[in-house]
């Protein structure tokens, strides 16, 4: 029943203003519970990302192949003049950095486009993404100033009691993105399994709906700026 | 099998074609390589995303460039290694990335330990590694090793290389789509060195009929010589 209220509230509020990275609903329910909810979903993700990422590269075969050009990375980290000399060994270890960090900003930034239910990366989502995390301090030179304002404005939208759900792994392309099913006695929401989101990343082929339990999507449209 | 992510185009004020050129910046088809592994099919970037995204990491490279660096200096040596790259990547507090680079760098030079009994198409590099190892192997691994041509940003192919010894078991040293190739290249230098050494062989029996003809004429005469001395 609450959920329901909820899912009115955010109904009312309808698309997104223009420019605003989120409104602030009116929360119905107690504002720590759902945002507390958040980061644990977000830290559980991240924690199954690096888990797949150490498994990954204790299988890998092929080091000739390499998913970035090693002369590019040569030549930028030439770019600092006293670095003269580099090992055979260190391009090599840097393109496999590099793809790393490549991947934890992606996926970081997806969650905060998740959270507006949005499905196109946007300047905004990586904004959020370095501001949000203290490793990428050294990015916020390149962050506009207007997204900082934005991500302020949804952290405090989200601290209010906005709720959040998460939608389920594995959907058909052409299929909406629904919402997990949501235990109706205690609300508490139901967590998918970690190896769907791991096969996820393995074969996005092979999509398996949730059958049961998936509610569709209020805003169907892909809001872009 | 590989994941295009669609690019949305929107912003007509930004040429695509020049940034796509920059060279001193990562190439953007290898990141979207890089991102469709982890986000579904149906999710999309925006071009100001990639853009940011590409600015991104090329700033990490650097970031992580000068740290390694000043490690470099305060031991007063000239050439940056893996394991400065490390410690730079540590200490600037990327400690998730630590563990899985130095299992990726560890069975990189297990791996590339096994190849030094290959030959090799690239030219021995002139820089050493003099920095401490991180696996087992002793700095005369790490000294030989070479530098790898740079990929091209859309193929994926690899060069393979020549083997010196024939009989080789090359499933240990290649992954199973590589093996093939390396069998034919074996066969294809057996057949040339046979090729080779029937030639040298022929040659040598003609001219060792030619010394025999040459020994038997001279017996003639010297008969014939035996026998005018005894009249």
């Amino acid at each position: 029943m609450e959920n329901n209220q909820q899912q009115g509230a955010q109904a009312q509020s309808g698309p997104y203003p223009g420019g605003a990275g989120g409104s602030a609903g009116a929360g119905a329910g107690a504002g720590a519970a759902p945002f507390q909810h958040l980061l644990q979903q977000q830290q559980q993700q991240l924690q199954m990302f690096w888990s797949y990422q150490r498994q990954e590269i204790e299988h890998v075969n092929d080091f000739k192949n390499h998913q970035l050009p090693l002369a590019r990375i040569k030549k930028i980290m030439k770019a600092d003049e006293d670095v003269r000399m580099i090992s055979a060994e260190a391009p090599i270890l840097f393109a496999k950095a590099c793809e790393l960090f490549i991947l934890e900003l992606t996926i970081r930034s997806w969650l905060h486009a998740d959270e507006n239910k949005r499905r196109t990366l946007q300047k905004n989502d990586i904004a959020a993404a370095i501001t949000r995390t203290d490793i990428f301090d050294f990015l916020v030179d390149i962050v506009p100033r207007d997204e900082i304002k934005d991500d302020a404005a949804l952290v405090g939208a989200t601290a209010s009691g906005v709720p959040y759900y998460y939608p389920p792994i594995g959907q058909p392309a052409g299929m909406m993105i629904g919402r997990p099913a949501v235990d109706p006695a205690t609300g508490v929401y139901v967590q998918p399994p970690s190896q769907a989101w791991q096969s996820v990343w393995q074969s996005a082929a092979e999509d398996t709906p949730y059958g049961t339990g998936a509610q569709g999507n209020l805003d169907g449209q892909s809001m872009e700026f | 099998m590989a994941i295009s992510l669609p690019i949305n185009s929107n912003n007509g004020d930004r040429v695509p074609n020049l940034v796509l050129r920059d060279k001193s910046k990562m190439p953007i088809t290898n990141m979207m390589k890089i991102m469709s592994q982890i986000l579904l099919n149906n999710v999309q970037v925006s071009y100001d995303t990639m853009d940011m995204i590409q600015q991104s990491a090329t700033k990490y490279i650097n970031f992580v460039t000068r740290k390694a660096k000043d490690r470099c200096q305060s031991e007063c040596r000239k050439i940056m290694n893996a394991e400065d790259l490390l410690w730079a990547i540590e200490e600037l507090g990327f400690n998730d990335y630590v563990e899985p680079l130095t299992t990726f760098i560890q069975r990189y030079r297990n791996i590339e330990g096994v190849d030094l009994f290959t030959t090799h198409k690239e030219p021995i590099s002139h820089i050493e590694n003099h920095g401490p190892s991180l696996g087992p192997e002793p700095n005369l691994m790490s000294t030989l090793e070479m530098l790898h041509p740079p990929q091209p940003p859309q193929v994926n192919s690899s060069q393979p290389k020549f083997s010196i010894i024939p009989n080789t078991n090359l499933e240990m040293l290649y992954p199973n789509e590589m093996s093939s190739t390396k069998i034919h290249l074996v066969l294809v230098v057996q057949m040339m060195f046979s090729t080779t050494l029937m030639f040298l062989l022929s040659s040598i029996m003609i001219n060792i009929e030619m010394i025999i003809e040459e020994i038997q004429l001279q017996l003639t005469i010297m008969a014939m010589d035996y026998d005018i001395g005894n009249k």
